[in-house]
């Protein structure tokens, strides 16, 4: 596959009074030019450090291993200079909180244009033009006097459609979204969500979307990465994944989601809690401790994965043996 | 712009308090000043005129208005122990001690911003303890003992600066920059120390904010993103703190004017204590008050320059 770009045998751990703690291990991911990828996975499971070591913005106290690759260049040996010519250019990031992510200060439009000043060779006005066209398509009203508005006097949304047009504004070749929707009104959510679709179509743009809307995914993403406690446990194209999940974790997930079909009966729920960063074992299946299926070996060995219609699994188990306990189980529960 | 006018307001009624308060307290204070001037074994006659002819036999109000309209009129009254009036003798003050609090303001903020931001931003293990060692030094030693310290450093080992008196600016620019020098170094040492706290704390509470990560995330530099997006929004609390160090160097110039010679309103101050001059008091009381109410409607105002959220509200 041609590939944006392509993390293998991804490690990240925390250092913490001299003790390491490993949050990531050994991801692969792959992300093709224009395509837009879900990261799933519940807090706490190493989507976000994931997402921000593919822009260099990883907690100082983390320590990284294995490869991200740009193109031809290995992101993870990078030095803050040669940082300073991939973010905001070719890499650009959209955060949870537009509250927050913006300078309270500084006008939204001057913000805007700083990134543009930043990396092209523009004059002043003719990077305002580009603010204030790419203001336009984000889809803000009266963008000259947007331009001029400090964050406080925008809304929620408007906000995060300034990040957007931040994101976008320099046509980067991969934009990582970290929870774009989370903190906005469920009416803006679905707006915004439309808006990434548009932006990734018309300025071909890869994007990497960590969420937990399981329904925005379905309509949004080619394909999906589900991760558990720091490992990927399944991925492959969205609708094998989430309709016919073969994980007993992806199972799990996806039974917890409110459809027209289950009306009336209880939500299913995971049982259990991720394990703290600390108390996390080092070996075995992550999930072992709160699968329906685990077996000794899943506490012992980490599982290889295997490929299944389309997908990539990470289970000792077949999908049949999964299926069979699966249905032990229900039975078992009626 | 309804945002100045209520500070302007809250102004004017600030000062009318604070003109309240300085006469009030005056009048409260024990020891009738006739008596002060021509002494307790005074003919009564004769302290019945002097107490006439300062107004002293009228009511409370009368005096006030008075006092208040002698105010507009430039007019505070004639000191007993130089009499000259209270006005001069403040304006002669002024020039000396209004370039002393602006030299130790300048250097407290060029020693307290930068050594701040530095040590916000390299400030690891290996130069905190160094620095909190010197900060508590120059935070514990008062200015006058900073003073005589300097003074016998500079002055009288190194022979590198005058050791009292004061040369005026018009007389010789030089001169004058020299003989502020050492005054204004030994307030502000104290004063710098306690603003690169604050400097510091607020610079480091600002890299932890979401609007960093997202200036990181742009591809700024480390340099870049501390001067572009969080040195502006540090600077908030501390123009706070600049407001209340304004009264800590008026205050600490009373007592190292004494040291240095320099006869300032912190000599006059002194003087006009030990020697029961009233109206003297009274003039430099209300003329530091003032003084201080302005500069924190000043810091409100600058305030609203940085930070476009209050210009709103």
């Amino acid at each position: 596959m041609n590939s944006v770009c392509k993390v293998k045998n991804f490690s990240l751990s925390f250092v913490q009074d001299k003790k390491e703690y490993a949050a990531v291990r050994d991801v692969n991911m792959e992300i093709a030019p224009g395509e837009i990828v879900a990261l799933i996975g519940e807090s706490g499971c190493g989507k976000s450090v994931t997402a921000l070591s593919m822009i260099g913005l990883q907690p100082e106290n983390a320590r990284v291993s294995g490869s991200i690759r740009f193109g031809d260049e290995e992101l993870l040996t990078l030095n803050d200079r040669e940082w300073s010519f991939y973010r905001g250019d070719r890499i650009s990031m959209i955060f949870q909180e537009p509250m927050t992510a913006l300078n309270p200060l500084i006008k939204v439009g001057k913000q805007i244009q700083e990134n543009v000043l930043l990396h092209q060779k523009v004059t002043g006005e003719a990077a305002v033009k580009q603010v204030l066209e790419v203001l336009k398509q984000v889809g803000l009203p009266d963008v000259e006097r947007i331009y001029q508005s400090y964050p406080h006097q925008l809304s929620g949304g408007q906000r995060q459609r300034i990040m957007i047009a931040m994101a976008f504004v320099n046509n980067p070749d991969l934009l990582i979204a970290d929870e774009p929707t989370t903190a906005l009104d469920v009416t803006i959510q679905a707006q915004i969500m439309d808006l990434m679709k548009k932006m990734n179509r018309e300025r071909q743009t890869a994007v990497l979307l960590i969420s937990h809307d399981l329904g925005v995914i379905r309509d949004l993403c080619s394909r999906v990465y589900i991760m558990y406690a720091g490992r990927v446990v399944e991925s492959g194209p969205v609708e094998y994944v989430l309709k016919e999940p073969v994980h007993p974790y992806t199972r799990g997930l996806a039974a917890a989601i409110p459809s027209a079909g289950r009306r009336g009966r209880e939500l299913e729920s995971i049982p259990g809690t991720v394990e703290p960063l600390q108390r996390r074992s080092k070996k075995g299946c992550p999930f072992a401790g709160r699968c329906f299926g685990a077996q000794s070996l899943c506490h012992e060995e980490t599982p290889h994965s295997y490929s299944y219609r389309g997908r990539d699994v990470y289970c000792h188990l077949s999908p049949a043996e999964i299926e069979k306990r699966s249905a032990e189980r229900k039975a078992d529960h009626e | 712009m309804m945002y100045y006018c209520r500070k302007a307001g809250g102004l004017l009624v600030t000062l009318a308090l604070v003109s309240l308060i300085t006469f009030g307290v005056f009048q409260i204070l024990p020891g009738n000043p006739a008596y002060i001037i021509l002494g307790v074994d005074a003919d009564p006659m004769q302290i019945e005129a002097l107490e006439q002819s300062m107004g002293l036999d009228k009511p409370l109000y009368q005096r006030y208005f008075s006092w208040i309209r002698g105010l507009f009129a430039g007019d505070l009254g004639t000191s007993f122990r130089y009499q000259q009036p209270v006005s001069q003798l403040i304006t002669s003050g002024l020039t000396v001690t209004g370039s002393l609090a602006v030299m130790t303001m300048l250097m407290t903020v060029l020693i307290g911003i930068p050594a701040g931001i530095w040590l916000a931003g390299h400030g690891g293990r290996k130069y905190s303890v160094g620095f909190s060692m010197l900060s508590q030094i120059s935070l514990s030693v008062p200015a006058f003992c900073m003073g005589i310290f300097l003074i016998n450093l500079f002055s009288v080992r190194l022979k590198w600066l005058p050791s009292i008196g004061y040369i005026s600016w018009a007389e010789d620019p030089a001169g004058c920059m020299r003989s502020l020098l050492l005054p204004s170094l030994s307030i502000a040492l104290g004063s710098s120390a306690v603003l690169i706290r604050y400097v510091k704390v607020s610079v480091t509470n600002q890299q932890k904010q979401d609007y960093v990560r997202t200036a990181y995330s742009k591809g700024l530099r480390k340099s870049k993103v501390m001067y572009r997006h969080v040195v502006r929004n540090s600077l908030i609390p501390v123009i706070t703190i600049l407001g209340m160090l304004t009264a800590d160097i008026l205050g600490g110039s009373i007592i190292t004017e004494n040291v240095f010679s320099l006869p300032g309103i912190g000599r006059l101050i002194s003087v006009s204590i030990s020697s029961r001059d009233l109206p003297l008091l009274q003039g430099l009381v209300l003329y530091l008050a003032v003084i201080v109410v302005l500069c924190n409607f000043a810091v409100d105002l600058v305030y609203s320059v940085v930070d476009p959220r209050i210009r709103l509200k």
